[in-house]
């Protein structure tokens, strides 16, 4: 049976829906050396393969803190599209004030969510990255990792914490309400294309359908 | 809910009112990939100057989602026709109440199959977006996601617009299938002059839709219009499926889709 088309049938996406998300990297001087390079690569690998989906490199939408130095806590890359995205290079010196960074990424997304409501522009839930391999180092911490879980709790962000083997999993746990995941050796590379393949079926989702996230076999250690 | 029979003279005035249908539902290349079927469901009736619809998308993240779409779109289909087709016509203010009872009607249809098979409601979780519409009145029912729209002759702005609704973010919808899930039940009313209806599961609405929903796309709904007022209803269905099928649509949405169009052939003053 030969295949009939409708004629003249032009589809453009007018769904204009956003998918944001928010790294918050650690930068302290735990990360010097081959941790960061491998971090920085696979930060590249994840702009390489955002570009490289046609639904995701139009809707996701991707923002980057870097926590580090003096307790510092900056946006190293503010909120883009995909396409336009530019893998920064972290740097590795100084502290760990993850509760912070944490409270950063909250008020960014909260941001972003008004601008999206504000223009009438859908988007799905916000997802933060937390990936570190030691503890936060900030005063107070605990208070800003349970606004990080109350968050979550009402369902305004899903928070993933993701620790490399000499992270303190249990200070981790705190910021979010689902378990952290441990990365094996330095496999940051597998974790960011693990990361952009997520992004990707986030982007293109259907409403009401939750995600199913790719295996995290290549990067994580299940113990 | 009552029931009456119509008199000879209001049949055949009804009947003057046929629909000429085409509908189609297609995997997603996210199901197709994952080696899953298309999770959309839909059913419809046209007699006796009735146009009886209902499309659901079952969701990905249920176990048995397609199943509970599909027995969720006959079972409203079913009950509407048995109970709203034989009393002829309705008000605006009964609609809520039809609506609620073809749907506890569903429900308890969902709720054997869960039973049977050892599994609670929420493994069928189904979104549910209907039409029954006649001569002097219609409306959609809908709970959930999807788009239900009414057009009038040559405009492509809706006369009536039922939106999905979702949480506070998009990826996040109601299911029939829910506890709760009357709150989320929405009407619309449908003007009496609306020529074409359409229904589609948010695996089509990106692309069929005109951004923030103020209509439909001219530039696809368009050409669809053209072609299935033209074609035959077999030539139609399979025309649309492929064009539903469309590769082109895939950067758009992985998601499965489903269309329900429907065109008055005739419309009377009322």
């Amino acid at each position: 049976m030969t295949a009939i088309h409708i004629p003249d049938v032009a589809f453009s996406d007018n769904a204009s829906q956003r998918t944001p998300c928010v790294l918050v990297l650690d930068g302290s001087a735990s990360m010097s050396g081959e941790p960061i390079r491998e971090l920085n690569r696979g930060l590249g690998d994840l702009e390489a393969e955002l570009k490289n989906d046609p639904v995701a490199m139009s809707r996701v939408r991707l923002l980057i803190i870097r926590v580090g130095g003096h307790d510092e806590v900056e946006v190293i890359s503010d909120w883009c599209d995909a396409i336009d995205f530019k893998a920064p290079a972290v740097v590795a010196n100084g502290s760990t004030p993850l509760g912070r960074g944490m409270a950063l990424a909250l008020e960014k997304i909260q941001h972003q969510k008004t601008l999206f409501d504000s223009n009438g522009i859908p988007s799905t839930r916000p997802w933060i990255f937390l990936i570190s391999d030691g503890q936060p180092t900030d005063p107070g911490w605990q208070a800003l990792a349970s606004s990080c879980r109350d968050a979550e709790a009402a369902k305004k962000v899903a928070v993933f914490p993701i620790g490399t083997s000499d992270a303190d999993m249990s200070a981790l746990a705190q910021f979010s309400t689902k378990p952290p995941r441990q990365l094996v050796g330095l496999q940051f590379r597998e974790l960011f294309v693990w990361l952009s393949r997520s992004l990707q079926a986030a982007s293109s989702a259907a409403p009401g359908v939750n995600i199913q996230l790719p295996a995290t076999t290549g990067w994580e250690d299940n113990g | 809910m009552g029931r009456q029979r119509l008199d000879a003279e209001s049949r055949d005035a009804l009947q003057a009112d046929a629909w000429k249908v085409v509908a189609a539902s297609v995997c997603g290349p996210a199901h197709a990939l994952a080696g899953e079927g298309c999770g959309d469901a839909f059913e419809w009736r046209s007699s006796e100057g009735w146009l009886i619809a209902a499309v659901c998308d079952g969701a990905g993240s249920a176990s048995h989602g397609a199943r509970g779409a599909s027995l969720v779109a006959r079972a409203v289909v079913d009950f509407l026709e048995r109970n709203l087709v034989v009393l002829g016509s309705f008000g605006w203010d009964d609609s809520r109440a039809w609506a609620t009872a073809a749907i506890e009607h569903a429900r308890s249809v969902v709720a054997e199959s869960a039973a049977d098979a050892g599994m609670d409601l929420s493994a069928f979780d189904t979104t549910l977006l209907g039409v029954a519409i006649q001569s002097t009145t219609g409306a959609f029912f809908h709970v959930g996601d999807g788009v239900g729209i009414a057009l009038s002759d040559g405009e492509w702005c809706g006369e009536a617009i039922s939106s999905p609704e979702n949480g506070e973010f998009v990826d996040q919808t109601f299911f029939v299938t829910r506890p709760g899930w009357d709150e989320h039940l929405r009407l619309t009313r449908i003007p009496a002059h609306t020529s074409l209806i359409a229904l589609m599961t948010d695996g089509v609405s990106p692309f069929a839709m005109a951004p923030r929903l103020k209509g439909v796309d001219p530039k696809f709904f368009g050409p669809v219009t053209r072609f299935l007022a033209e074609a035959d209803s077999e030539l139609g269905r399979r025309a649309l499926a492929e064009t539903l099928s469309d590769s082109r649509i895939d950067p758009i949405s992985g998601d499965d889709r489903t269309l329900f169009w429907a065109q008055r052939a005739v419309v009377r003053d009322v």
